[in-house]
């Protein structure tokens, strides 16, 4: 064998090698699907692709805004609890003050961006550590949602008014409304990210804070104006979730910090900040969703589930690694 | 041949690790007192109030306030409490072990005579109480027996009833009205020993008393998202299913959602835990939702105190006391208002 056809296998094997451990979530996901496709009767069908996506879509959109806060290198712990207050705030504001959908809507959501607000001035402000910021607005905001609800299930038929958000279907009446909600995000997200100056400053603060703000970047207002978006996503996530349930509960956001964070580490962002591709935080939103589709698919029992899913979501972590171990 | 010794010497250590993930048998109470037993007289109410003097007090350790049921156990304890003149305390554990243990030992530190606790993680917490109780302090758990074996009193509502009522409503409709035949979705949350024996016994009874129906599965319920996500998918692999029967209230709620989203004609849904909005919907009467099993927390909640002014004043009580549970429809509801 000749040195040049040595060198070419060789940059071959690199690249799929490159491929495989950038992208190697996407290889689990693509073998997951093809698996659930030859052993399942319903994976494959139309209905059950707008149901996964339909799940994914409240977690995907947080995790719009956690994925800019990742790409400055700085983690919000509090952005399902931001999703929970906001939720009870939106259903109050409907059922018990009768506020319009709409006022109800621009209030929640306001809220939400004050909460970025806060959490990022006490970040630039204070110098305190990110993790630690957020820690405890969560705690604080968890308390919040508890206080205002008493423990018991916000309701009522005022809350008919924003179903359409969940339940409505768009083109023909075959694609539901949440899930063109999450794609027409991801799209400005990845607008704002490639094609902005603040998307390309995020990525600079990311990358090395102290360069960027020698380079005349304002990194704290920077990274104050990528809480306030986050703060704001979460917030439409809590207005998405209520009425995606019909209700607001002082719990009902508990449950996705994991998943919203887990898709945007599967999806490849660096936890150091200044890496990451917006889709691919989509595709781990909808690949983690599948997951859980897949499993009641497959009749496993709910113990069986959890072990199996959290097997699949470690192979996937795990093969950025192999690639940095075999390159 | 090196990689094979480890790999043997690690099976082995899974070999001998396997008993740990056995299944825990749970103890039945020998006899059960009931509400009757815990009515107080104002001697013992006026001996309750001289026993925790100037310095003590009831502490009420929830295990959370985030739900509806435990929200309502502890804050009717509390009120009943200062109705009676009593000196109260009360602390939310928020399902964290570490804050629960904390709050015990800042109790008993403190001059707690009396501890009235729910627990979530019995056998983390059990050192903590031993000391409290070795200390002197009366413990009452409620939602649970586990603390009998400490000499603590327990107040509890049977899972086992809860679940099979559930149950053999659930079987009593699909034979009035389904013809005896349905397709069964339970939903479960397997995460609380508890609770998964409520789902064996819904099973249980659907088994025993409508036979031709076919049980699909256990779905993870126990949040209303768990309940709408799972029956969302379990109704595309099974657009057959009819009925939902459901360890809480809440699952309960989401699988109406999802059942909404389907557009499915005609199903029932049965619940646990009589929540407000489960009981708005089974008293409009055009929801799927017919039924839940109510096990009166402010009632436990009173009975709690009720137990500690016994014990204060020095009175007899039951150990182990069974917290009445009944099953809530429209003709019940529709008695009530009547």
């Amino acid at each position: 064998m000749s040195i040049l056809a040595l060198d070419n296998r060789q940059d071959l094997q690199r690249r799929v090698i490159n491929i495989v451990g950038e992208q190697g979530f996407i290889v689990i996901f693509a073998l997951w699907a093809l698996y659930l496709t030859l052993n399942t009767d319903n994976f494959a069908t139309t209905n059950n692709a707008f149901t996964v996506l339909r799940q994914a879509a409240v977690i995907g959109i947080v995790a719009i805004g956690a994925h800019f806060i990742i790409l400055l290198g700085d983690i919000d712990l509090s952005s399902a609890a931001t999703l929970t207050l906001c939720g009870v705030i939106m259903a109050k504001l409907m059922v018990q003050e009768d506020y319009a959908p709409l006022l109800a809507g621009i209030v929640t959501i306001g809220v939400g961006v004050l909460i970025g607000l806060i959490n990022g001035l006490i970040i630039t402000g204070m110098k305190i550590n990110s993790i630690i910021t957020t820690l405890g607005t969560s705690s604080v905001l968890g308390g919040l949602a508890l206080r205002q609800t008493s423990g018991k299930t916000i309701a009522g038929d005022q809350i008919d008014a924003i179903e359409f958000l969940s339940r409505e279907r768009l083109l023909n009446n075959n694609i539901p409304l949440p899930v063109i909600i999450m794609f027409v995000l991801y799209l400005a997200a990845f607008i704002i990210l490639r094609r902005t100056r603040f998307g390309a400053h995020v990525f600079a603060v990311g990358n090395n804070a102290r360069a960027a703000w020698l380079s005349g970047i304002n990194t704290n207002l920077v990274k104050v104006m990528a809480y306030m978006l986050a703060g704001g996503l979460s917030a439409f996530g809590g207005i998405m979730q209520v009425a995606r349930q019909g209700t607001a509960t002082g719990t009902m956001g508990g449950d996705f910090l994991f998943p919203i964070l887990t898709a945007v580490v599967l999806g490849g962002a660096s936890l150091s900040g200044g890496r990451g591709k917006v889709f691919n935080t989509l595709i781990a939103a909808i690949f983690l969703t599948t997951i859980t589709n897949g499993m009641v698919l497959l009749g496993y029992d709910i113990n069986t589930q959890r072990i199996v899913s959290g097997g699949i979501l470690i192979v996937a972590l795990s093969l950025d690694r192999v690639r940095t171990l075999l390159l | 041949m090196k990689a094979i010794k480890i790999g043997l010497i690690l099976f082995s250590i899974l070999l001998l690790a396997l008993p740990a993930f056995a299944q825990e048998a749970t103890e039945e109470p020998e006899e059960l007192g009931s509400a009757e037993d815990l009515e107080t007289t104002e001697e013992e109410v006026a001996a309750a109030v001289e026993a925790l003097g100037e310095d003590g007090f009831i502490a009420i350790i929830a295990c959370t306030y985030s739900t509806e049921w435990h929200f309502t156990v502890a804050d009717s304890a509390q009120t009943y409490a200062e109705e009676l003149g009593l000196r109260v305390e009360a602390f939310d554990s928020e399902i964290d072990v570490e804050k629960q243990i904390s709050a015990i030992e800042n109790f008993t530190s403190s001059g707690a005579d009396v501890i009235i606790i729910c627990l979530f993680d019995p056998p983390s917490v059990q050192s903590a109480l031993e000391e409290a109780a070795e200390s002197g302090i009366k413990i009452i758990q409620y939602a649970g027996r586990q603390l009998a074996d400490i000499g603590g009193v327990t107040i509890s509502a049977e899972d086992e009833d809860m679940g099979r009522i559930a149950g053999e409503y659930a079987a009593q409709l699909i034979n009035d009205e389904l013809g005896g035949e349905a397709n069964v979705a339970i939903l479960d949350y397997p995460d609380i020993q508890n609770v998964v024996v409520r789902a064996d016994n819904i099973r249980a009874a659907i088994e025993e008393l409508a036979p031709d129906a076919t049980i699909v599965g256990n779905y993870l319920g126990g949040t209303t998202e768990f309940g709408l996500a799972s029956m969302e998918t379990a109704l595309v692999e099974h657009p057959e299913i009819n009925v939902v029967v459901s360890i809480n209230d809440a699952g309960a709620l989401g699988a109406v959602q999802a059942l909404e989203n389907a557009e499915v004609e005609d199903a029932i849904v049965v619940g646990i835990d009589a929540d407000s909005q489960a009981i708005e919907l089974i008293k409009a009467g055009d929801s799927y939702y017919r039924g839940t099993v109510s096990t009166v927390p402010d009632v436990t909640g009173v009975m709690t105190i009720n137990a500690a002014v016994k014990v204060l004043a020095g009175s007899e009580i039951p150990q182990n006391i069974a917290v009445p549970v009944s099953l809530v429809t429209a003709e019940t509801l529709a008695e009530m208002e009547d």
